[in-house]
C-alpha cells in the first residue's frame, strides 16, 4: 500500500519533472521571440540609427505611421491586399476542394501537387515568371493573349490588382492544401441524408459544408493573412512599392528604414503595429469561430 | 618616397572582380608587372573583393597594423569611406600629392566624393583620402541610321537633340528608348538629371548634393523646368509604349534592335552598344553633364610600408595603366593622349572626351541621389507620379525640397 506521504511526493517529482520538459522549449521562444519582441517594443520608443546612441522620443514613432502620407497608404494597400492573399484563395479553394469531393476521381495527389506547386517555387522567382507574363508586350504574355497593351506592374489602376492576383495565385494552393483533408473527413452519409431530404447543392454547401470546415477555413485564413502581412519579396521584386506609391507595403518600408535608411525607431514601430494587427487578426477569426460553433 | 632598391611584400586590396568591374580588374595583371618591373625587390600580393565583403572587412583588418593592406580601394560617401575616416583609420593623401602631383590630374570633382572631414560624419569636403583611377558619364546613346532615316543629323547641342526627338515621333518612330519598370537601375532619375543639366548650373548642383550652401534647393525655376520638360515628353510619346511596366535591359534592348533613336545611359553600356549597332552607334556627352569616379585608391593608416602604397597609386595613374583601363572599355581618370584615343571605339572616345572636359571645366554633375540617404526612393516615385499625370513639377520639386530640409535640419 501507497502511504499518502509518498503519494504527494511522487505529485511534487512530477511537476518538478514537467517544467523540466517545457524549459528547453520556454527557453527557444524566450531567445527566438520573446526577447526580440521586448527589443523591438524598446526600439520603437526611440530614434536609433543601428549603431550609434539611441535617444528617447516616445510615441513619435507611432504618430508619425498614421501622420505619413506614405506609411498610412502602405496599411490601406495591406487591407486591400489581404482580400487577395487570404479571402479570395480561402473561397476559390472551398469551391474547388467541394467540387473534387462530388466527383471521387483517380489522379487527386496529381492535383494537389499541382495546386501547391506555387508554394513550393521561391517568391523571387515566382515574381520575376509574373514579372515576364505581365509585360507590356511580348509574345507569351498576358497582353499578347488578350490582344493589349497595358503596363500592368506599371500602371497606376492596375499595378495593386496585378500583383494581387499574383498573390492569389500563390496562396490558393496552400488554401486548397488546408482544406482538402477537412472536407474529405466529413462522411459522405450526412450528404446522402442532406439529399434525401431534399436539399441542393447550395444547401448542402451551407448548412453542411460550411459549418464542418469552419476550423480549417478558420486556419486557413490564419496562415493567408499572415502571409500578406509578411508581403515583402514579391513586391519588392515586381514593383519596389511602384509606380508612385500605389503597391507600398509595410514589409518594404520596414526593410527601407531600417537597412537603407538606418531609421530603427520607425521600423521597430511598424514591425510593432504590424505584430498588433496579426494578433488581432488571430483572434478575431478564432473568436468568430468559436462563437458560432454554439 | 619609395628608393629603386626598396624590397618586401606589398598586399593591395581592390574591388575589382571581373563581374563588378571588368576593365579595372583586366588591367589588374598589368598593374603588378609593372610595379614590380620597376621595383624587383617588391612582390605585390593582390586580393580582390566583393563591395559587400569590402564594407565588412576593411574596418576590423584597418585596425591593426599586421591586417591592414599598404593600398586598397574603398567606397566613397559615408558607408565605407566615412566609417574608415571615423575611425582614423586612412591617411590623408596631400602629403603625397606634393610629391606625385596626383590632384591636378585627377581633377576636383572626383577627389571631392572621396573627401571627408577628420569626424567622417560627411561626405564632399575635407581632406582627400582616395584617388580614383576611372570616370563615369551618364551621356546620350544615338543610332545614326535611324536618325539619318528621319531628316535628323547626330546632336552637338541641346535644341539638336530635341529637335531629333521630334522628327523621330514624326515619322511613327520611338524617339527614345527608356523604361521606368522593375528591375529598374536608375533610368527615370537618370532622365530627369540629364534634363536638369540643360537647366542648373554644375555648381548649383554640387552645392545642393553635398549641402555646402544654406541655400542649396532643388525648388527653382530650373528644376521646375526639367520636369516640366519630362512631362512633355511622356505625354508627346517619345518613350516606348507600356515604358512603365519595361525594365532597363529591355529598353537597352529596343535600342540595340535599332528600334529607337536614342538611349538615354552611362558610358557602361558603350561596348555592348557599340557591338549591336557597329558604325551606327554614337554617343553623345552634353557640356554639364552627370557622373563619378569610380572606386578611389586610399593608404591605411596603419598600413606597414604606406610609401609603396602611394607608388601603386601613382602607377595607377600612369600612361601605361591609363590607356590601357580606355582599351578595356572604361573611362580613364587622366586625360588620355591623342592617339590613346584614336585607338579607341567612337562611343567610348566621346565618353572619355566628355569626361576630361566636363571635369576639368567644373562641370561634372555629381548623382543628386547623393544628397540625402531617402532621395532615391523619393525621387523614382516622384517621377513615376509626374509621368502617370498624378503630380506636377511644381509639387515634385517641393516634396523631394522639404524632405531634403527636414534631413539636413537633423544632422547637427
Amino acid at each position: 500500500m501507497v502511504s499518502p506521504r509518498t503519494k504527494s511526493r511522487r505529485r511534487r517529482q512530477e511537476i518538478v519533472s514537467g517544467y523540466l520538459y517545457l524549459t528547453p522549449a520556454v527557453l527557444f521562444l524566450g531567445a527566438l521571440i520573446i526577447y526580440p519582441l521586448v527589443k523591438a517594443v524598446q526600439y520603437s520608443l526611440q530614434d536609433w540609427d543601428g549603431i550609434g546612441v539611441a535617444r528617447w522620443v516616445g510615441l513619435a514613432n507611432y504618430t508619425r505611421i498614421f501622420t505619413n502620407s506614405v506609411e498610412r497608404g502602405s496599411l490601406v494597400n495591406l487591407a486591400i491586399l489581404l482580400v487577395f492573399y487570404s479571402l479570395i484563395p480561402v473561397a476559390l479553394s472551398l469551391v474547388a476542394v467541394n467540387l473534387m469531393r462530388r466527383s471521387r476521381q483517380r489522379g487527386m495527389g496529381f492535383f494537389r501537387v499541382v495546386y501547391f506547386l506555387p508554394q513550393v517555387v521561391v517568391t523571387v522567382v515566382v515574381a520575376i515568371v509574373w514579372t515576364w507574363l505581365l509585360a507590356p508586350s511580348g509574345t507569351g504574355t498576358v497582353n499578347a493573349l488578350f490582344g493589349t497593351g497595358t503596363p500592368w506592374l506599371g500602371s497606376f489602376s492596375w499595378a495593386l490588382p496585378a500583383v494581387g492576383l499574383v498573390a492569389s495565385w500563390l496562396d490558393f494552393g496552400l488554401a486548397f492544401v488546408l482544406l482538402l483533408p477537412g472536407i474529405q473527413r466529413i462522411p459522405p452519409e450526412i450528404y446522402d441524408a442532406a439529399r434525401v431530404d431534399g436539399a441542393g447543392l447550395l444547401r448542402e454547401f451551407c448548412r453542411i459544408t460550411l459549418p464542418m470546415l469552419r476550423r480549417d477555413i478558420a486556419a486557413a485564413i490564419t496562415i493567408t493573412a499572415v502571409a500578406a502581412l509578411q508581403s515583402f519579396t514579391l513586391i519588392y521584386q515586381a514593383t519596389n512599392g511602384g509606380p508612385g506609391y500605389t503597391t507600398m507595403v509595410p514589409g518594404l518600408l520596414i526593410y527601407r528604414d531600417a537597412f537603407q535608411l538606418g531609421d530603427v525607431g520607425s521600423a521597430s514601430a511598424l514591425g510593432i503595429v504590424m505584430t498588433v494587427i496579426v494578433f488581432v487578426i488571430t483572434f478575431g477569426v478564432r473568436s468568430l469561430i468559436e462563437r458560432n460553433a454554439t | 618616397m619609395l628608393t629603386k632598391n626598396a624590397s618586401g611584400t606589398i598586399p593591395e586590396w581592390n574591388w575589382d572582380i571581373p563581374g563588378d568591374d571588368p576593365g579595372e580588374s583586366a588591367v589588374l595583371p598589368l598593374l603588378i608587372k609593372t610595379v614590380e618591373q620597376q621595383y624587383p625587390g617588391l612582390k605585390v600580393v593582390n586580393t580582390s573583393m566583393s563591395l559587400s565583403d569590402q564594407n565588412d572587412k576593411l574596418p576590423l583588418a584597418f585596425a591593426a597594423a599586421n591586417s591592414a593592406p599598404d593600398v586598397s580601394q574603398t567606397n566613397e560617401g559615408l558607408q565605407n569611406q566615412g566609417r574608415l575616416v571615423a575611425d582614423s583609420e586612412l591617411l590623408p593623401l596631400a602629403q603625397y600629392d606634393k610629391l606625385y602631383g596626383w590632384f591636378a590630374k585627377v581633377g576636383p570633382l572626383p577627389l571631392q566624393f572621396n573627401s571627408l572631414p577628420a569626424n567622417g560624419k560627411r561626405f564632399g569636403t575635407g581632406n582627400v583620402y582616395g584617388v580614383p583611377e576611372t570616370g563615369t558619364v551618364v551621356g546620350i546613346f544615338y543610332n545614326k541610321a535611324l536618325l539619318a532615316e528621319v531628316g535628323g543629323t547626330p546632336p552637338t547641342t541641346w535644341d539638336q537633340f530635341t529637335n531629333d526627338m521630334a522628327l523621330l515621333a514624326q515619322h511613327g518612330k520611338t524617339a527614345m528608348s527608356y523604361a521606368a519598370g522593375q528591375p529598374t537601375a536608375y533610368q527615370p532619375v537618370h532622365m530627369l538629371y540629364t534634363i536638369a543639366n540643360h537647366y542648373v548650373s554644375a555648381a548649383a548642383q554640387n552645392a545642393f548634393v553635398f549641402h555646402t550652401s544654406s541655400s542649396a534647393s532643388i525648388d527653382t525655376p530650373g528644376f521646375v523646368q526639367a520636369a516640366s520638360d519630362m512631362q512633355a515628353w511622356t505625354k508627346a510619346g517619345y518613350f516606348p509604349k507600356g515604358y512603365q511596366g519595361l525594365s532597363d535591359t529591355q529598353a537597352l534592348n529596343l535600342f540595340d534592335q535599332g528600334k529607337a533613336g536614342f538611349f538615354l545611359e552611362g558610358d557602361w553600356y558603350s561596348g555592348q552598344v557599340t557591338q549591336s549597332l557597329g558604325a551606327n552607334a554614337g554617343f553623345w556627352v552634353p557640356p554639364v553633364v552627370t557622373g563619378g569616379p569610380g572606386e578611389g585608391w586610399s593608404i591605411p593608416a596603419k598600413a606597414a610600408n604606406p610609401d609603396a602604397g602611394a607608388e601603386i597609386i601613382n602607377v595607377l595613374l600612369s600612361p601605361t595603366i591609363q590607356n590601357a583601363l580606355l582599351k578595356n572599355g572604361d573611362i580613364p581618370a587622366v586625360t588620355p593622349s591623342a592617339s590613346a584615343l584614336a585607338a579607341a571605339s567612337p562611343t567610348l572616345r566621346a565618353a572619355a572626351t566628355g569626361w576630361s572636359t566636363a571635369v576639368h571645366s567644373g562641370n561634372l554633375v555629381p548623382y543628386l541621389d547623393y544628397a540625402t540617404p531617402d532621395f532615391l526612393n523619393q525621387e523614382m516615385a516622384g517621377i513615376q507620379e509626374l509621368q502617370g499625370g498624378q503630380t506636377t513639377p511644381q509639387a515634385l520639386m517641393q516634396s523631394l525640397q522639404s524632405d531634403y530640409t527636414h534631413y539636413w535640419s537633423q544632422q547637427g
